[in-house]
């Protein structure tokens, strides 16, 4: 008897805002303009995709040299590949012994061309040359008796850290780079400041900031590199500067922000305060530019944004158009 | 105005549709709380409360929470990483309509298509959250022991009795490895549930196997003593698995009912047994049993023509059992041999598997005792190809390994083309004759050569192997057309033996060479009493027979210096290079002609040194004796070959020299009228049996009367030393013979002192060229240059250029002025001087 109330009402509220609606249309020729076009885009050109075999992969970077690192976790392996996207080679294979993944889901590359993987299944953080020789690896400790879950790392040459994303704990562990002591540790399973449900990808900007998407609470949180709260962009829904699945982040060289939505398929841009800026468009049909399931992302000195679709298996690189 | 009011139209009547779609897909509790819109989607405000999209996204109008889209937004390794396990195309089966037999419970929701999805088996709404929505994505009700699983695949339930794999506890141990690999046991001690041998989510086999089935793996698993290897590596005799079939062809019918093969065709545990759904056979068998027979038979049609035989102990040992203690009437006609995973009989002796099962059997004590082999038999148990012998001429297997078509065996009793020659390599226990279908279970007949389970009637079985010795056919040692009354050892004739039979009896023969016919002789020396068996004078080949002056046998020819490529033998019949000389080292009894097989008959034709069962063709050129006689090879083609200076001449049994060949002018090879020499020829004048030899030809009423030396002679009274020019084969060998021939150091000269009746010039070994020339001081049979010979030691460097003196009385020494004085004394004078 309820429902049919709510239904009731429903339809009436309906009816009317669909007469309001409709007369609003006669009176305004840019109705269906603010409703395709009332939002600012920054346009990326696509410059090209690489595929090569990958199983869903999840996470991209990029070295100094322009050599292309991806992820593609369910097969274990890193595919490296040159700055024009033709394959060189790959290292990894399925396993527990060293060199060998299960599962990884985050990479980074430092600016000395070390490349650092979150071996999610493997519970540790694996260090290969830049050639993919294996170099070390160490293991991320479990909160309380529940084993950790990294899922993406960053290391930071400047401050002589290393970050390291524990998705399942929810919390964030510094590491010393040099060492891989660990320092310290943030976060703890909330929806507080400081807290996450399930902290996934991070980027860290010029100012050493570092930005990590909170999965379920839909949101950005950023950081100090010393683990200091510095302040929340987006939240929940489906509006512009809201989530409904934010995954990848990346910062530009003018300190934008973009964060990937891997439901609604759209990057977002944030100015650096975190207000919300723009969403990226495709000059072609000047609307957004919808992506399959995008997740980790990487955006070079050259503003060139290279980023993973998980369910497209393929790595898309683009030129992000400067509309400053 | 008239377009207002249509667009006003327009709008309600769009709405009013909207309203209707709405209406129906209205969740009964929608809210649009974060906590329930995070997987309701479409509950979001702007969505539900505003009913418009947003600047990102357009309206969303349908329920997508059950869609994979929503799942994999958080299994995507950001909450839970399914992406392996779910997402790989590894996952229970979504966005299809469950198979129409199957009866989905209403408590798992299809979508609206009748279609699944994530949700028909997974809620967010299941037990009550722990923390927040990230805890609550479980099943819908209880899966323990399988039993969501088994609501809707009612029909792989219930164990046998319902056609399926047994399901709950079991005597039977599940191995702990299987359970590392993921099998998961339900309550209870060893119960068996759908996720022992499946998963939902994530197995790359087939049927969601937590490992696959199509290499029988999975399994053996459990079922370990059904595998045909031990622990250990060793081979169990059981029903092969994981082999591609050779000869068997799995058949069509079997296939449509459910039989299933592995990835390359292998014989699997699942081309016999059907684990699910299984209405057939209540051993999940694919073929129902009937009688016994039909099980076995279906695929093995090839088997059938067993049952009218004496393998069918349902004739010949009806009371006989089998090790799982049943009769051939309780357990079929292959039950007494085999037994799909067990062994059905103890092996008897023998060293490879399929032996032994034959002499399970045919060995004293035992059903087949009266089959029993007796004496030697042909070899077992060896690789024919492995002791091929390298002797060329004497070479046993004239088949190349990729042309065999007769099965060799792995000790463990697979086909294996490196294997082994063992019983079932010539006979087919299952087949009594080769070429018809007809069997024979009479007990007093005996089987013959296109019988007794053979596999191609004899002499065929024989030469799918010895095809080199098959140019025996239609020679004189195919006794079928020589002596068709002749009896062998068993008292076969040769229409009852075969053509191999005649001389070979495959079980039961003589030792060396499963010699089949009786042996006469006592020479010590196996390989010749084989000859001798027919060669003698009571025998059947009485007029082929060897006598006295013969070659010499029973020697190596390495104690006269020589060498040979021929095979030699040892005194058991073996061949050997520290062997002696035999019949066989010249003769190949299984071809008449070296050089070629002769197809048609010819039997009746009288041998020539061309043929004549010669390993080594003997005419115009002499290859067969100077296989040895290598020193001797240089007489073709000189003049002393009769082929080319009188080739119509005939020697003393009336030979030509084609038909002799070269040396068989001069020397007759067996029978001799002389035992010197083998002389082949008469004897001219002369005081010594050398000079005598030459002079035969060398006469006025001979074939070499123009080649009469006036003189030949050195004067009487005059003995000659050839001290230090007696050793053969140095260029100034000077030999001296006696009155009989013999070598001697101190004599006379003869004939052959200077010359070597079989080489033209000393310098050159080589044959001739073919051409009657006139000779010269440097040719003409000398045994050297003449500044080498003898002559000079007395007669001075003169000699060098009166060389014809000894064959013209004017060039005599006594004939010249002054007195002859022997050089060395004359030397001797001159020092005195």
């Amino acid at each position: 008897m309820l429902n049919l109330k709510i239904n009731l009402t429903t339809k009436i509220s309906l009816f009317f805002k669909t007469a309001l609606i409709s007369l609003f249309l006669l009176s305004s020729p840019l109705f269906l303009a603010d409703y395709a076009y009332g939002i600012r885009l920054t346009n990326v050109t696509h410059l090209f995709d690489i595929t090569h075999d990958f199983s869903q992969p999840s996470d991209v970077s990029v070295s100094d040299n322009g050599q292309i690192y991806v992820l593609d976790g369910v097969n274990n392996k890193v595919k490296v590949f040159d700055q024009n996207g033709k394959f060189r080679f790959s290292f990894g294979s399925k396993g527990t012994s060293t060199g060998k993944f299960q599962f990884p889901l985050g990479i980074d590359v430092d600016s000395s061309g070390l490349v650092y993987v979150a071996d999610s299944g493997n519970h540790i953080v694996q260090v290969f040359s830049p050639e993919g020789k294996y170099i070390k690896r160490f293991r991320v400790p479990p909160e309380s008796s529940r084993a950790s879950d990294p899922t993406d790392v960053i290391a930071d040459r400047t401050n002589n850290r290393l970050f390291v994303v524990d998705n399942d704990n929810h919390y964030i562990l510094i590491f010393d780079l040099t060492t891989t002591e660990l320092l310290d540790s943030f976060g703890g399973p909330g929806a507080e400041e400081t807290e996450f449900r399930y902290p996934f990808f991070m980027a860290q900007d010029k100012d050493g900031l570092l930005y990590i998407t909170d999965v379920v609470n839909t949101r950005v949180q950023v950081f100090t590199y010393e683990g200091k709260f510095v302040t929340v962009i987006g939240g929940w829904g489906v509006d512009k500067g809201r989530f409904f699945r934010p995954k990848g982040v990346a910062i530009d060289k003018y300190n934008r922000i973009f964060i990937t939505d891997s439901y609604m398929g759209v990057i977002q841009v944030f100015q650096h305060d975190g207000e919300f800026y723009s969403v990226l468009g495709d000059p072609e049909t000047d609307s957004i530019k919808k992506f399959i399931k995008p997740m980790g992302m990487f955006i070079d000195r050259n503003n060139r944004l290279y980023l993973v679709e998980m369910f497209g298996d393929r790595v898309s690189v683009y030129q992000i158009e400067d509309d400053r | 105005m008239k377009k207002i009011f249509y667009l006003i139209l327009f709008m309600t009547t769009l709405t009013l549709q909207l309203d209707t779609v709405y209406a129906v897909e209205a969740p009964r509790n929608p809210n649009s709380a974060k906590e329930c819109a995070i997987c309701h989607y479409r509950w979001i405000d702007i969505f539900f409360v505003d009913g418009k999209g947003s600047e990102l996204v357009p309206y969303q109008a349908e329920k997508v929470v059950a869609k994979p889209e929503i799942c994999f937004s958080c299994h995507d390794g950001s909450v839970v990483d399914s992406r392996a396990k779910v997402y790989n195309d590894h996952r229970h089966k979504i966005n299809r309509p469950p198979p129409e037999y199957m009866k989905i419970p209403k408590i798992y929701p299809l979508d609206k298509e009748g279609n699944m999805q994530c949700a028909t088996c997974h809620t967010a709404h299941g037990v009550s959250s722990e923390m927040g929505i990230e805890k609550t994505i479980f099943v819908r009700s209880s899966n323990k022991n399988s039993a969501m699983c088994r609501s809707c695949h009612s029909d792989k339930d219930g164990g046998t009795a319902f056609g399926n794999h047994p399901i709950g506890s079991t005597k039977m141990k599940i191995p702990d490895g299987l359970i590392k690999r993921g099998a998961i046991l339900g309550d209870g001690e060893n119960n068996i549930i759908c996720e022992t041998c499946h998963v939902v989510h994530g197995s790359p086999n087939e049927s969601f196997l937590i490992e696959s089935s199509r290499n029988s793996q999975l399994c053996l698993e459990c079922h370990s003593d059904k595998n045909i290897f031990t622990q250990d590596g060793k081979r169990n005799h059981f029903h092969v698995i994981n082999a591609i079939p050779g000869k068997v062809k799995i058949p069509e019918d079997l296939i449509k009912k459910g039989s299933k093969l592995g990835r390359k065709g292998e014989i699997i545990c699942q081309t016999c047994h059907k684990i699910h759904n299984n209405r057939i056979e209540k051993d999940l068998l694919l073929i129902k049993k009937g009688k016994g027979e039909s099980l076995c038979l279906t695929c093995h049609t090839d088997k059938q023509y067993l049952a009218n035989t004496k393998h069918n102990l349902n004739h010949s040992a009806p009371n006989e059992k089998n090790l799982d203690g049943k009769t051939v009437a309780e357990a079929g006609i292959c039950s007494p041999c085999h037994l799909p995973h067990k062994e059905a009989r103890k092996p008897g002796e023998g060293n490879d598997f399929t032996t032994r099962l034959c002499l399970s059997c045919h060995s004293k004590g035992n059903i087949a005792e009266k089959a029993l082999i007796k004496n030697y038999k042909h070899p077992v148990d060896v690789n024919p190809f492995d002791i091929a012998d390298t002797e060329v001429l004497l070479k046993a297997i004239g088949v190349k390994k990729k042309d065999l078509k007769l099965p060799l065996f792995s000790r463990a009793g697979a086909q294996d083309r490196n294997g082994l020659v063992t019983c079932a390599t010539c006979h087919d226990p299952h087949r009594w004759r080769s070429d018809s279908t007809e069997g024979e279970i009479r007990e007093d007949v005996k089987g013959d050569h296109k019988t007794s389970f053979l596999r191609r009637p004899s002499p065929a079985l024989c030469r799918e192997c010895h095809s080199n010795k098959f140019a025996i056919v239609n020679s004189k040692h195919d006794m079928r057309k020589t002596a068709p009354e002749e009896k062998n050892f068993l008292g076969q004739l040769p229409s009852e033996s075969g053509l191999c039979g005649t001389c070979h009896i495959i079980h039961g023969g003589q030792k060396n060479y499963i010699w089949g016919r009786d042996i006469k002789s006592k020479s010590g020396q196996v390989v010749q009493n084989l000859c001798v068996s027919c060669h003698n004078k009571d025998g059947i080949a009485n007029k082929k027979l060897i006598k006295e002056y013969s070659h010499p046998m029973d020697i190596n020819p390495s104690e006269k210096g020589l060498s040979t490529t021929l095979p030699l033998f040892d005194k058991n019949g073996k061949v050997s290079r520290n062997g002696l000389i035999a019949c066989q080292t010249c003769h190949d009894p299984h071809r008449w002609d070296p050089t070629k097989v002769i197809k048609e008959e010819h039997f009746k034709e009288e041998g020539t040194a061309q043929n004549s069962f010669l390993r080594l063709k003997n005419s115009p050129s002499p290859a067969l004796c100077t296989n040895c006689h290598t020193e001797q090879a240089y007489v073709e083609k000189t003049d002393h070959d009769l082929n080319i200076t009188a080739p119509e001449y005939k020697n003393n049994i009336g030979e030509t020299p084609a038909e002799s060949g070269a040396c068989g002018v001069c020397h007759q090879v067996h029978n001799s009228r002389f035992k010197f020499k083998l002389w082949a020829q008469g004897f001219g004048n002369g005081k010594k049996l050398m000079n005598m030899m030459c002079n035969y030809c060398h006469s006025k009423d001979g074939i070499a009367k123009n080649k009469i030396p006036k003189i030949y002679t050195h004067p009487d009274g005059m003995l000659i030393t050839n001290e230090g020019k007696d050793i053969k084969g140095k260029p100034d060998y000077f030999p001296i013979y006696n009155k009989v021939g013999a070598l001697t150091t101190v004599g006379n000269i003869s004939c052959p002192s200077c010359h070597d009746v079989h080489q033209w010039n000393p310098r050159f070994f080589r044959i001739g060229d073919g051409v009657n020339v006139e000779g010269t001081s440097e040719n003409s049979f000398l045994r050297a240059q003449t500044y080498n010979l003898l002559c000079t030691d007395c007669h001075g460097l003169d000699a060098l250029f009166r060389f014809k003196f000894y064959h013209d009385p004017e060039e005599r020494v006594e004939k010249r002025s002054g007195p002859f004085i022997p050089i060395n004394l004359k030397e001797k004078l001159l020092e005195q001087d």
